[in-house]
């Protein structure tokens, strides 16, 4: 936890910093979520008789400042701090604490002009099962607009990394550093304005790379992996094993404007993924909560 | 007392009670907006155009403020060649436009107020925006009549010194389904007292970008 100590307190110096900056006129950003997630395969396993479902309580906050550099183009620098706590496999239960900075640039004037966004964060994962803790850092290049009244368009390519501080090894044939991970997202979304308050959206997005999953000892899943190492957040014979595979990820959802600040939303999301040999796996996720922004 | 102050008293008296007579004896026309289902409409502009010759405009200067991250007012009547000064009063940049045919123009990244007013010399209806902020959305109603009004919170709005006669009145809202045109109708107004006159509007949703934050989705930052 010292080490996300550090971080927050980095995070906390940075914006400060940003927001005092000669010449800068900064505004103050605040984003804070809370709500419940409910996943139908939590360790992502192609077994039924190692699926595991739980419900989480999920809370994230982030603050920092943004400003104007021209006409066309915001940056902004926010600490975020967020958790999960689960119901049963608290193993999962953790803190993240990070930082995330991005630019965003609209390519011509009005509502509807195009825009693009760089970003980048890192973020510092504390498991209560320590063999998940570790850095994780994300790059992301997004592009999006408004057609007409009602829709906006966005898309976007990601990059993230996962880094954990152990690689515990347990098997003499594969390396232990199943937690660290890395893919590329590729991803589209639609938002329709159904009424003035009521928002719908739609989203699909492919994923290719490492995925880490959970099972019991199970030799056709570890001929197919590249990293094994134990699990004991799903089980006291568990072990995580990271594979190459393709996820495709479908999501609807919902959000209803409570205030000009405040919306209630809820979402629904199907994942489905393919590794080599048959090792597939679907997770469906469920998310309800509240989302704060100043 | 001397003989000029007298005078002087006396003429200052005359206009006063000129004023006061010329004043008992304009009409006033009451407006009452509500929507479809009957509930009063803020914002909604009532224009009265006489039929016969149009009395000379007498064109002001006017103030559309940004406070908290909007435009206020949201809507703002006004006579044509009426020049609007554009106030930001957040503590942050705002980058207002207008694709208006009637005014095109843009106000680039300021704090503060602009040394120089727009100035709206035609008639017609401007919407203006925030290029930063895509929420904030105004409009700008320019009346080619010196009488014009924007109905407040209870759908009201009253217009006062109206010399007597035949007017065209119309209604327009920025959500107005269908033209304003279709609001037209034609009213009599004596040289003194009031007539009341009734709309009842057909609003669409209100389907600007939505300002509460949307999850996945990061508004303008």
């Amino acid at each position: 936890m010292g080490t996300s100590l550090k971080t927050a307190a980095v995070a906390v110096v940075a914006a400060c910093l940003l927001g005092h900056a000669p010449g800068v006129s900064a505004e103050w950003l605040l984003d804070a979520e809370t709500g419940l997630v409910y996943e139908s395969n939590v360790g992502l396993s192609p077994l039924r008789r190692d699926v595991k479902g739980d419900v989480a309580a999920s809370t994230a906050v982030s603050a920092g400042v943004g400003t104007q550099l021209d006409d066309h183009t915001f940056a902004s620098l926010t600490a975020d701090v967020g958790g999960q706590a689960y119901g049963e496999l608290d193993g999962l239960d953790h803190v993240a604490i990070g930082l995330t900075g991005a630019i965003r640039r609209k390519l011509g004037l009005g509502a509807s002009a195009p825009w693009v966004r760089l970003s980048g964060s890192g973020a510092r994962l504390d498991y209560e099962d320590d063999v998940r803790t570790g850095w994780r850092y994300r790059f992301a290049v997004d592009v999006g607009g408004r057609v007409g009244e009602r829709w906006a368009l966005r898309g976007g390519w990601a990059f993230e990394e996962r880094r954990a501080d152990h690689a515990r090894v347990v098997s003499s044939r594969l390396p232990g550093d199943a937690f660290d991970v890395q893919g590329h997202t590729f991803s589209a979304r639609a938002d329709v304005a159904a009424t003035e308050r009521l928002s719908l959206f739609g989203g699909y997005a492919v994923r290719t790379g490492d995925v880490v999953a959970s099972t019991r000892r199970d030799p056709a899943i570890f001929v197919a992996s590249t990293a094994l190492t134990r699990d004991r957040a799903l089980g006291p014979d568990f072990v995580a094993y990271r594979v190459d595979a393709l996820v495709h990820a479908l999501t609807l959802g919902l959000s209803v404007a409570v205030t000009d600040r405040l919306s209630l939303n809820a979402s629904y999301e199907r994942l489905q993924g393919f590794a080599k040999r048959g090792i597939d796996y679907g997770n469906d996720v469920v998310r309800a909560g509240l989302l704060f922004t100043y | 007392m001397n003989a000029p102050i007298v005078r002087r008293l006396a003429v200052v008296a005359l206009g006063a009670l000129a004023l006061v007579a010329a004043r008992a004896e304009a009409g006033e026309l009451h407006a009452v907006v509500k929507d479809q289902q009957g509930a009063p409409v803020a914002e909604a502009v009532v224009v009265l155009v006489p039929r016969g010759a149009t009395p000379a405009l007498r064109p002001g200067r006017e103030t559309v403020d940004q406070i908290d991250k909007e435009f206020v007012p949201h809507v703002k009547a006004l006579v044509a060649g009426s020049s609007v000064f554009f106030p930001n009063k957040d503590n942050i940049r705002h980058h207002v436009y207008s694709f208006s045919p009637v005014k095109t123009f843009e106000l680039p990244l300021y704090v503060g107020t602009p040394a120089k007013p727009v100035v709206f010399d035609r008639a017609g209806i401007v919407t203006i925006g925030c290029n930063i902020h895509d929420w904030m959305i105004g409009h700008i109603y320019v009346a080619e009549t010196p009488y014009v009004g924007t109905t407040d919170k209870d759908g009201k709005v009253t217009l006062e010194g109206l010399p007597g006669g035949g007017y065209t009145a119309r209604v327009w809202h920025p959500r107005l389904e269908g033209a304003e045109q279709a609001t037209s109708r034609p009213l009599a107004l004596e040289a003194s007292g009031a007539v009341t006159a009734a709309w009842q509007l057909t609003l669409r949703p209100e389907l600007r970008p939505r300002r509460a934050p949307v999850p996945g989705a990061r508004g303008y930052r």
